[in-house]
Protein backbone atom coordinates (compact mmCIF):
# COMPACT_ATOMS: atom_id res chain seq x y z
CA UNK A 1 0.00 0.00 0.00
CA UNK A 2 1.68 3.47 -1.06
CA UNK A 3 1.55 6.51 1.04
CA UNK A 4 -1.67 8.19 -0.31
CA UNK A 5 -3.83 5.16 0.07
CA UNK A 6 -2.92 4.72 3.67
CA UNK A 7 -3.53 7.80 4.17
CA UNK A 8 -6.87 7.42 2.88
CA UNK A 9 -7.45 4.20 4.23
CA UNK A 10 -7.03 5.63 7.48
CA UNK A 11 -9.00 8.69 7.14
CA UNK A 12 -11.52 6.77 5.97
CA UNK A 13 -11.33 4.70 9.25
CA UNK A 14 -11.65 7.46 11.17
CA UNK A 15 -14.67 8.21 9.50
CA UNK A 16 -15.88 5.20 9.59
CA UNK A 17 -15.30 5.17 13.69
CA UNK A 18 -17.50 8.24 13.69
CA UNK A 19 -19.81 6.93 11.80
CA UNK A 20 -20.44 3.66 13.66
CA UNK A 21 -20.77 6.30 16.70
CA UNK A 22 -23.11 8.19 15.49
CA UNK A 23 -20.69 11.35 16.13
CA UNK A 24 -20.03 12.07 12.30
CA UNK A 25 -22.12 15.10 12.51
CA UNK A 26 -19.62 16.45 14.66
CA UNK A 27 -16.55 16.22 12.64
CA UNK A 28 -17.88 19.38 10.07
CA UNK A 29 -16.46 21.72 12.65
CA UNK A 30 -12.97 19.97 13.15
CA UNK A 31 -12.31 20.33 9.97
CA UNK A 32 -9.34 22.41 9.42
CA UNK A 33 -8.82 24.50 6.17
CA UNK A 34 -7.39 22.60 4.09
CA UNK A 35 -9.25 22.13 0.06
CA UNK A 36 -8.41 18.91 -0.26
CA UNK A 37 -9.60 17.72 2.96
CA UNK A 38 -12.51 19.62 2.29
CA UNK A 39 -13.11 17.84 -1.07
CA UNK A 40 -12.43 14.51 0.21
CA UNK A 41 -14.65 14.66 2.96
CA UNK A 42 -17.13 16.31 0.40
CA UNK A 43 -17.02 13.48 -2.13
CA UNK A 44 -17.21 11.27 1.29
CA UNK A 45 -20.71 12.75 2.57
CA UNK A 46 -22.46 12.61 -1.09
CA UNK A 47 -21.62 9.04 -1.21
CA UNK A 48 -22.98 8.21 2.22
CA UNK A 49 -25.79 10.40 1.63
CA UNK A 50 -26.26 8.41 -1.44
CA UNK A 51 -25.62 4.97 0.77
CA UNK A 52 -28.58 6.41 3.20
CA UNK A 53 -31.23 7.24 0.85
CA UNK A 54 -30.72 3.57 -0.83
CA UNK A 55 -31.91 2.37 2.92
CA UNK A 56 -35.40 4.40 1.89
CA UNK A 57 -35.67 1.87 -0.49
CA UNK A 58 -37.22 -1.10 0.97
CA UNK A 59 -40.06 -2.02 -1.09
CA UNK A 60 -42.40 -4.81 1.19
CA UNK A 61 -45.20 -3.26 2.79
CA UNK A 62 -46.32 -4.42 5.93
CA UNK A 63 -49.07 -6.56 4.55
CA UNK A 64 -46.11 -8.15 2.58
CA UNK A 65 -44.01 -9.01 5.35
CA UNK A 66 -46.89 -10.34 7.82
CA UNK A 67 -47.42 -12.76 5.00
CA UNK A 68 -43.78 -13.73 5.17
CA UNK A 69 -44.26 -14.34 8.63
CA UNK A 70 -47.33 -16.25 8.31
CA UNK A 71 -45.86 -18.71 6.09
CA UNK A 72 -42.84 -18.98 8.29
CA UNK A 73 -45.01 -19.64 11.08
CA UNK A 74 -47.09 -22.62 8.78
CA UNK A 75 -43.90 -23.89 7.42
CA UNK A 76 -42.50 -23.99 11.30
CA UNK A 77 -45.81 -25.45 12.38
CA UNK A 78 -45.43 -28.52 9.78
CA UNK A 79 -41.70 -28.90 10.52
CA UNK A 80 -42.46 -29.79 14.17
CA UNK A 81 -45.60 -31.67 12.95
CA UNK A 82 -43.45 -33.79 10.71
CA UNK A 83 -41.28 -33.99 13.25
CA UNK A 84 -43.56 -35.26 16.12
CA UNK A 85 -44.78 -38.15 13.35
CA UNK A 86 -41.33 -39.09 12.46
CA UNK A 87 -40.84 -39.38 16.39
CA UNK A 88 -43.94 -41.79 16.62
CA UNK A 89 -43.04 -43.58 13.57
CA UNK A 90 -38.68 -43.87 14.59
CA UNK A 91 -40.58 -45.21 18.48
CA UNK A 92 -43.38 -47.38 16.80
CA UNK A 93 -40.34 -49.19 14.65
CA UNK A 94 -38.33 -49.85 17.39
CA UNK A 95 -37.94 -53.48 16.95
CA UNK A 96 -38.58 -53.59 21.01
CA UNK A 97 -41.63 -51.62 20.28
CA UNK A 98 -42.55 -53.46 17.75
CA UNK A 99 -42.42 -57.17 18.77
CA UNK A 100 -44.04 -56.38 21.73
CA UNK A 101 -46.97 -54.41 19.67
CA UNK A 102 -47.18 -58.08 17.63
CA UNK A 103 -47.05 -59.62 20.25
CA UNK A 104 -50.26 -57.68 21.99
CA UNK A 105 -51.97 -57.39 18.79
CA UNK A 106 -51.49 -62.08 18.22
CA UNK A 107 -53.05 -61.95 22.38
CA UNK A 108 -55.67 -59.82 21.63
CA UNK A 109 -56.61 -61.80 18.40
CA UNK A 110 -56.05 -65.39 20.01
CA UNK A 111 -58.62 -64.19 22.97
CA UNK A 112 -61.23 -62.63 20.45
CA UNK A 113 -61.39 -66.09 18.61
CA UNK A 114 -61.63 -67.79 21.52
CA UNK A 115 -64.44 -65.60 22.35
CA UNK A 116 -66.43 -65.96 19.33
CA UNK A 117 -65.68 -69.77 19.29
CA UNK A 118 -66.75 -70.45 22.54
CA UNK A 119 -69.88 -68.38 23.01
CA UNK A 120 -70.74 -68.78 19.69
CA UNK A 121 -71.42 -65.25 18.36
CA UNK A 122 -72.31 -63.99 14.78
CA UNK A 123 -69.35 -62.11 13.41
CA UNK A 124 -70.69 -58.65 13.89
CA UNK A 125 -71.77 -56.43 11.21
CA UNK A 126 -73.93 -59.02 9.17
CA UNK A 127 -77.78 -57.97 8.67
CA UNK A 128 -80.33 -59.90 9.46
CA UNK A 129 -82.24 -59.59 6.03
CA UNK A 130 -78.87 -60.31 4.45
CA UNK A 131 -79.03 -63.62 7.02
CA UNK A 132 -82.20 -64.51 5.90
CA UNK A 133 -81.65 -63.97 1.80
CA UNK A 134 -78.28 -65.78 1.98
CA UNK A 135 -79.98 -69.06 2.83
CA UNK A 136 -79.83 -70.58 -0.18
CA UNK A 137 -77.79 -74.10 0.81
CA UNK A 138 -79.70 -77.25 -0.62
CA UNK A 139 -82.88 -78.34 1.57
CA UNK A 140 -81.21 -81.95 3.43
CA UNK A 141 -78.34 -79.44 4.88
CA UNK A 142 -81.17 -77.71 6.62
CA UNK A 143 -81.84 -80.03 9.12
CA UNK A 144 -85.65 -81.94 9.43
CA UNK A 145 -89.28 -81.87 10.62
CA UNK A 146 -90.17 -83.52 12.78
CA UNK A 147 -93.55 -84.57 12.39
CA UNK A 148 -94.48 -85.26 16.07
CA UNK A 149 -96.29 -82.62 16.12
CA UNK A 150 -97.98 -81.80 19.43
CA UNK A 151 -101.88 -81.13 17.94
CA UNK A 152 -103.25 -80.64 21.60
CA UNK A 153 -103.91 -77.28 21.14
CA UNK A 154 -102.31 -74.59 22.69
CA UNK A 155 -99.38 -72.41 21.45
CA UNK A 156 -96.68 -74.40 19.99
CA UNK A 157 -92.53 -74.00 19.12
CA UNK A 158 -91.05 -74.62 16.04
CA UNK A 159 -87.33 -76.14 16.53
CA UNK A 160 -85.30 -75.72 14.39
CA UNK A 161 -81.41 -77.53 13.69
CA UNK A 162 -80.12 -74.62 11.59
CA UNK A 163 -79.82 -71.80 14.34
CA UNK A 164 -77.03 -70.17 12.01
CA UNK A 165 -79.56 -69.49 9.93
CA UNK A 166 -81.50 -67.73 12.28
CA UNK A 167 -78.57 -66.14 14.65
CA UNK A 168 -78.88 -62.89 12.80
CA UNK A 169 -83.10 -62.80 12.46
CA UNK A 170 -84.34 -60.21 14.35
CA UNK A 171 -87.67 -60.35 15.57
CA UNK A 172 -88.42 -57.32 13.20
CA UNK A 173 -87.15 -59.16 10.42
CA UNK A 174 -88.76 -62.84 10.82
CA UNK A 175 -92.11 -61.35 11.57
CA UNK A 176 -91.54 -58.85 8.48
CA UNK A 177 -90.54 -62.01 6.56
CA UNK A 178 -93.17 -64.16 8.00
CA UNK A 179 -96.08 -62.51 8.36
CA UNK A 180 -98.20 -61.42 4.85
CA UNK A 181 -96.36 -63.43 3.14
CA UNK A 182 -98.79 -66.44 4.15
CA UNK A 183 -99.09 -66.37 8.02
CA UNK A 184 -101.45 -64.30 8.98
CA UNK A 185 -99.93 -62.15 11.80
CA UNK A 186 -102.80 -62.83 14.43
CA UNK A 187 -101.48 -66.74 14.24
CA UNK A 188 -97.70 -65.93 15.28
CA UNK A 189 -97.66 -64.93 18.26
CA UNK A 190 -93.66 -65.02 18.97
CA UNK A 191 -93.52 -63.33 21.91
CA UNK A 192 -90.15 -61.20 22.75
CA UNK A 193 -89.20 -63.77 25.13
CA UNK A 194 -88.87 -66.66 22.87
CA UNK A 195 -87.38 -64.45 20.51
CA UNK A 196 -84.58 -63.66 22.65
CA UNK A 197 -83.96 -67.36 22.81
CA UNK A 198 -83.82 -67.67 19.14
CA UNK A 199 -81.03 -65.17 19.22
CA UNK A 200 -79.20 -66.75 22.08
CA UNK A 201 -79.06 -70.36 21.02
CA UNK A 202 -76.39 -71.40 23.73
CA UNK A 203 -79.46 -70.80 26.35
CA UNK A 204 -82.19 -72.22 24.38
CA UNK A 205 -84.02 -74.95 26.72
CA UNK A 206 -84.72 -77.94 23.79
CA UNK A 207 -82.64 -80.63 24.64
CA UNK A 208 -81.23 -80.17 27.99
CA UNK A 209 -79.93 -76.85 27.12
CA UNK A 210 -78.03 -77.60 23.87
CA UNK A 211 -76.20 -74.78 22.31
CA UNK A 212 -77.57 -74.33 18.32
CA UNK A 213 -81.40 -74.09 18.70
CA UNK A 214 -83.99 -72.00 17.66
CA UNK A 215 -87.49 -71.43 18.66
CA UNK A 216 -90.51 -69.69 17.38
CA UNK A 217 -93.69 -69.59 19.49
CA UNK A 218 -96.53 -70.58 17.21
CA UNK A 219 -100.61 -69.89 17.97
CA UNK A 220 -102.67 -72.56 19.07
CA UNK A 221 -104.39 -72.33 16.01
CA UNK A 222 -101.74 -72.43 13.78
CA UNK A 223 -102.54 -75.38 11.31
CA UNK A 224 -100.05 -77.58 9.19
CA UNK A 225 -100.41 -75.09 5.96
CA UNK A 226 -99.65 -72.14 8.25
CA UNK A 227 -96.30 -74.05 10.09
CA UNK A 228 -95.24 -74.88 5.91
CA UNK A 229 -95.75 -71.28 5.07
CA UNK A 230 -93.47 -70.21 8.33
CA UNK A 231 -90.96 -72.92 7.50
CA UNK A 232 -91.00 -71.52 3.68
CA UNK A 233 -90.87 -68.03 4.38
CA UNK A 234 -88.36 -68.02 7.33
CA UNK A 235 -86.73 -70.43 5.44
CA UNK A 236 -85.86 -72.79 8.51
CA UNK A 237 -86.56 -76.15 8.60
CA UNK A 238 -87.87 -77.47 11.74
CA UNK A 239 -87.81 -80.71 13.57
CA UNK A 240 -90.18 -80.53 16.15
CA UNK A 241 -93.16 -79.04 17.70
CA UNK A 242 -94.11 -78.54 20.83
CA UNK A 243 -97.01 -77.31 23.32
CA UNK A 244 -96.09 -74.25 24.60
CA UNK A 245 -95.34 -75.27 28.30
CA UNK A 246 -92.40 -77.47 27.24
CA UNK A 247 -89.65 -75.67 26.17
CA UNK A 248 -89.90 -72.77 29.30
CA UNK B 1 -35.38 3.52 11.32
CA UNK B 2 -32.26 1.92 10.75
CA UNK B 3 -32.01 -1.69 11.51
CA UNK B 4 -29.98 -0.90 14.38
CA UNK B 5 -32.36 0.95 15.72
CA UNK B 6 -34.91 -1.05 15.54
CA UNK B 7 -33.09 -4.31 16.90
CA UNK B 8 -32.25 -1.81 19.87
CA UNK B 9 -35.82 -0.81 20.72
CA UNK B 10 -37.19 -4.58 20.19
CA UNK B 11 -34.09 -5.25 22.97
CA UNK B 12 -35.40 -2.75 24.98
CA UNK B 13 -39.09 -3.67 25.25
CA UNK B 14 -39.33 -7.71 25.27
CA UNK B 15 -37.28 -10.55 26.75
CA UNK B 16 -33.70 -11.14 25.10
CA UNK B 17 -32.92 -13.33 22.25
CA UNK B 18 -31.34 -15.73 24.77
CA UNK B 19 -34.55 -16.10 26.68
CA UNK B 20 -36.68 -16.66 23.52
CA UNK B 21 -34.69 -19.57 22.28
CA UNK B 22 -34.46 -21.24 25.11
CA UNK B 23 -38.38 -20.52 25.06
CA UNK B 24 -38.03 -22.17 21.17
CA UNK B 25 -35.82 -25.30 22.69
CA UNK B 26 -38.15 -25.99 25.55
CA UNK B 27 -41.02 -25.77 23.06
CA UNK B 28 -42.52 -22.61 23.09
CA UNK B 29 -43.32 -21.90 19.32
CA UNK B 30 -44.84 -18.02 20.12
CA UNK B 31 -41.55 -17.44 20.99
CA UNK B 32 -39.86 -17.62 17.52
CA UNK B 33 -42.65 -15.67 16.35
CA UNK B 34 -42.03 -12.95 17.95
CA UNK B 35 -37.96 -13.88 16.71
CA UNK B 36 -39.28 -13.80 13.71
CA UNK B 37 -41.43 -10.14 13.90
CA UNK B 38 -38.22 -8.45 15.65
CA UNK B 39 -35.47 -10.02 12.55
CA UNK B 40 -37.58 -10.22 9.42
CA UNK B 41 -36.77 -6.28 8.86
CA UNK B 42 -33.41 -6.88 9.06
CA UNK B 43 -33.31 -10.29 7.02
CA UNK B 44 -35.28 -9.12 4.20
CA UNK B 45 -33.12 -5.50 3.86
CA UNK B 46 -29.96 -7.40 3.80
CA UNK B 47 -31.57 -10.01 1.45
CA UNK B 48 -33.01 -7.17 -0.89
CA UNK B 49 -29.76 -5.00 -0.93
CA UNK B 50 -27.67 -8.26 -2.00
CA UNK B 51 -30.10 -9.49 -4.32
CA UNK B 52 -32.21 -6.54 -5.49
CA UNK B 53 -34.86 -8.37 -6.35
CA UNK B 54 -37.80 -8.05 -4.05
CA UNK B 55 -39.62 -11.83 -4.08
CA UNK B 56 -35.83 -13.34 -3.99
CA UNK B 57 -35.11 -11.07 -0.75
CA UNK B 58 -38.47 -12.32 0.62
CA UNK B 59 -37.71 -16.16 -0.01
CA UNK B 60 -33.93 -16.02 1.22
CA UNK B 61 -35.30 -14.56 3.99
CA UNK B 62 -38.12 -17.22 4.94
CA UNK B 63 -35.34 -19.80 4.16
CA UNK B 64 -33.00 -18.68 6.77
CA UNK B 65 -35.53 -18.20 9.18
CA UNK B 66 -36.63 -21.71 8.63
CA UNK B 67 -32.95 -22.79 8.78
CA UNK B 68 -32.49 -21.58 11.66
CA UNK B 69 -35.25 -23.50 13.21
CA UNK B 70 -34.04 -26.57 11.93
CA UNK B 71 -30.59 -25.66 13.61
CA UNK B 72 -31.79 -23.60 16.38
CA UNK B 73 -30.05 -26.88 18.50
CA UNK B 74 -26.71 -26.34 16.72
CA UNK B 75 -26.63 -22.36 18.00
CA UNK B 76 -24.18 -22.16 20.91
CA UNK B 77 -24.70 -18.87 22.13
CA UNK B 78 -28.46 -17.82 22.14
CA UNK B 79 -27.98 -14.25 22.84
CA UNK B 80 -25.86 -14.50 18.98
CA UNK B 81 -29.07 -15.17 17.42
CA UNK B 82 -29.83 -11.95 15.67
CA UNK B 83 -25.99 -12.28 14.13
CA UNK B 84 -25.84 -15.95 13.48
CA UNK B 85 -29.83 -16.04 11.81
CA UNK B 86 -28.12 -12.37 9.39
CA UNK B 87 -24.90 -14.90 8.92
CA UNK B 88 -27.55 -17.60 7.26
CA UNK B 89 -29.57 -14.71 5.59
CA UNK B 90 -26.01 -13.29 3.96
CA UNK B 91 -24.66 -16.42 3.12
CA UNK B 92 -28.17 -17.97 1.59
CA UNK B 93 -28.38 -14.55 -0.42
CA UNK B 94 -24.94 -14.93 -1.69
CA UNK B 95 -25.61 -18.09 -2.94
CA UNK B 96 -28.63 -17.39 -4.67
CA UNK B 97 -27.09 -14.55 -6.51
CA UNK B 98 -24.25 -16.67 -7.78
CA UNK B 99 -26.27 -19.16 -8.73
CA UNK B 100 -28.66 -16.44 -10.31
CA UNK B 101 -25.06 -15.43 -12.04
CA UNK B 102 -24.81 -18.59 -13.69
CA UNK B 103 -28.35 -18.58 -14.64
CA UNK B 104 -27.99 -15.36 -15.97
CA UNK B 105 -31.36 -14.07 -14.99
CA UNK B 106 -32.70 -10.36 -15.66
CA UNK B 107 -32.75 -8.77 -12.56
CA UNK B 108 -35.79 -6.88 -13.46
CA UNK B 109 -36.51 -5.07 -10.20
CA UNK B 110 -34.60 -2.28 -10.68
CA UNK B 111 -36.35 -0.93 -14.06
CA UNK B 112 -39.83 -2.20 -13.17
CA UNK B 113 -41.48 1.16 -12.95
CA UNK B 114 -44.44 0.92 -10.76
CA UNK B 115 -42.21 0.88 -7.24
CA UNK B 116 -40.03 3.17 -8.28
CA UNK B 117 -42.47 5.72 -9.03
CA UNK B 118 -44.45 5.30 -5.75
CA UNK B 119 -41.17 5.85 -4.55
CA UNK B 120 -40.65 9.35 -6.25
CA UNK B 121 -44.38 10.48 -5.15
CA UNK B 122 -43.52 9.59 -1.83
CA UNK B 123 -40.33 12.21 -1.72
CA UNK B 124 -42.20 14.56 -3.84
CA UNK B 125 -44.72 14.75 -0.54
CA UNK B 126 -42.19 14.42 2.05
CA UNK B 127 -39.09 16.84 0.62
CA UNK B 128 -41.03 18.64 -2.13
CA UNK B 129 -38.15 18.27 -4.40
CA UNK B 130 -38.44 19.98 -7.93
CA UNK B 131 -38.96 17.28 -10.48
CA UNK B 132 -35.27 17.94 -12.32
CA UNK B 133 -34.44 16.51 -8.26
CA UNK B 134 -35.96 14.10 -8.03
CA UNK B 135 -34.74 12.89 -11.53
CA UNK B 136 -31.16 13.70 -10.56
CA UNK B 137 -31.67 11.55 -6.92
CA UNK B 138 -33.30 8.39 -8.89
CA UNK B 139 -30.49 8.74 -11.79
CA UNK B 140 -27.75 8.75 -9.27
CA UNK B 141 -29.71 5.86 -6.57
CA UNK B 142 -29.56 3.50 -9.95
CA UNK B 143 -26.34 4.36 -11.16
CA UNK B 144 -25.47 3.66 -7.14
CA UNK B 145 -26.79 0.53 -7.24
CA UNK B 146 -25.47 -0.61 -10.05
CA UNK B 147 -22.25 0.53 -8.68
CA UNK B 148 -22.26 -1.77 -5.38
CA UNK B 149 -24.14 -4.44 -7.43
CA UNK B 150 -20.81 -4.31 -9.36
CA UNK B 151 -18.25 -4.72 -6.32
CA UNK B 152 -16.83 -7.73 -4.99
CA UNK B 153 -19.13 -9.98 -2.67
CA UNK B 154 -17.08 -9.56 0.53
CA UNK B 155 -17.04 -5.31 -0.50
CA UNK B 156 -20.67 -5.40 -1.29
CA UNK B 157 -21.50 -7.09 1.62
CA UNK B 158 -19.24 -5.08 4.26
CA UNK B 159 -20.64 -1.62 2.41
CA UNK B 160 -24.38 -2.48 2.50
CA UNK B 161 -24.52 -3.78 5.95
CA UNK B 162 -22.28 -1.03 7.04
CA UNK B 163 -22.90 2.28 5.41
CA UNK B 164 -26.94 1.26 4.18
CA UNK B 165 -27.94 -0.75 7.31
CA UNK B 166 -26.00 0.78 10.04
CA UNK B 167 -25.34 -1.85 11.66
CA UNK B 168 -22.36 -1.56 13.84
CA UNK B 169 -18.82 -3.01 12.56
CA UNK B 170 -19.23 -5.41 15.40
CA UNK B 171 -22.09 -7.02 14.31
CA UNK B 172 -20.88 -7.09 11.07
CA UNK B 173 -17.77 -9.05 11.45
CA UNK B 174 -19.78 -11.64 13.46
CA UNK B 175 -22.01 -11.78 10.54
CA UNK B 176 -19.80 -12.34 7.74
CA UNK B 177 -17.43 -14.06 9.91
CA UNK B 178 -14.42 -11.83 10.03
CA UNK B 179 -12.52 -9.57 12.22
CA UNK B 180 -13.70 -6.41 12.73
CA UNK B 181 -10.08 -4.78 10.99
CA UNK B 182 -11.46 -6.60 8.08
CA UNK B 183 -14.99 -5.32 7.95
CA UNK B 184 -13.06 -2.04 7.93
CA UNK B 185 -11.01 -2.63 4.93
CA UNK B 186 -13.82 -4.25 3.01
CA UNK B 187 -15.76 -0.93 3.51
CA UNK B 188 -12.72 0.83 2.52
CA UNK B 189 -12.06 -0.91 -0.38
CA UNK B 190 -16.09 -0.96 -1.60
CA UNK B 191 -15.84 2.60 -0.90
CA UNK B 192 -13.17 3.58 -2.80
CA UNK B 193 -14.43 1.87 -5.96
CA UNK B 194 -17.86 3.63 -5.49
CA UNK B 195 -15.64 6.94 -5.48
CA UNK B 196 -13.75 5.91 -8.65
CA UNK B 197 -16.83 4.67 -10.53
CA UNK B 198 -18.85 7.55 -9.86
CA UNK B 199 -16.45 10.37 -9.60
CA UNK B 200 -18.44 12.52 -11.99
CA UNK B 201 -21.72 12.24 -9.70
CA UNK B 202 -20.23 13.11 -6.09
Amino acid sequence: MNKKNDIEYRLNQKLDDLLDSHELASLDAELDEDLSMQIEFSRYKNLQAGLEKLADDFPFSDAELRASRQNIMEAVDRKVQAGQQSRVLKFLLNPRVASLSAAAVLLFAAVGIWLAVSRGKPAPGKTDNASVAANTEPKDSQGSVDNTTDKSGGNQHVDSSQPVRMLAVSNRALIKSVAGKGVAKSQMLVSKMTMQKMVEPEKSPIDDNKPGRIIVMLSGSADDSDKQALEKKSRVSPIGYWPAGKPG
Amino acid sequence: MSLNEQQNSFAQSQRSDAELVHAIRAGDLECFNELVCRYQRAAVAIAYRLLSNRDDALEVAQDAFLKAFDKLASLGDAERFGAWLLRIVNNLALNKRRGRALRKTAQLDHDSPDPENERVFARIDKKARTPYQLAAEKDFSAKLRAAIDSLPDLQRQALTMFCVEKLPQKQIADIMDCSVEAVKWHVFTGRKKLKEMLADHL
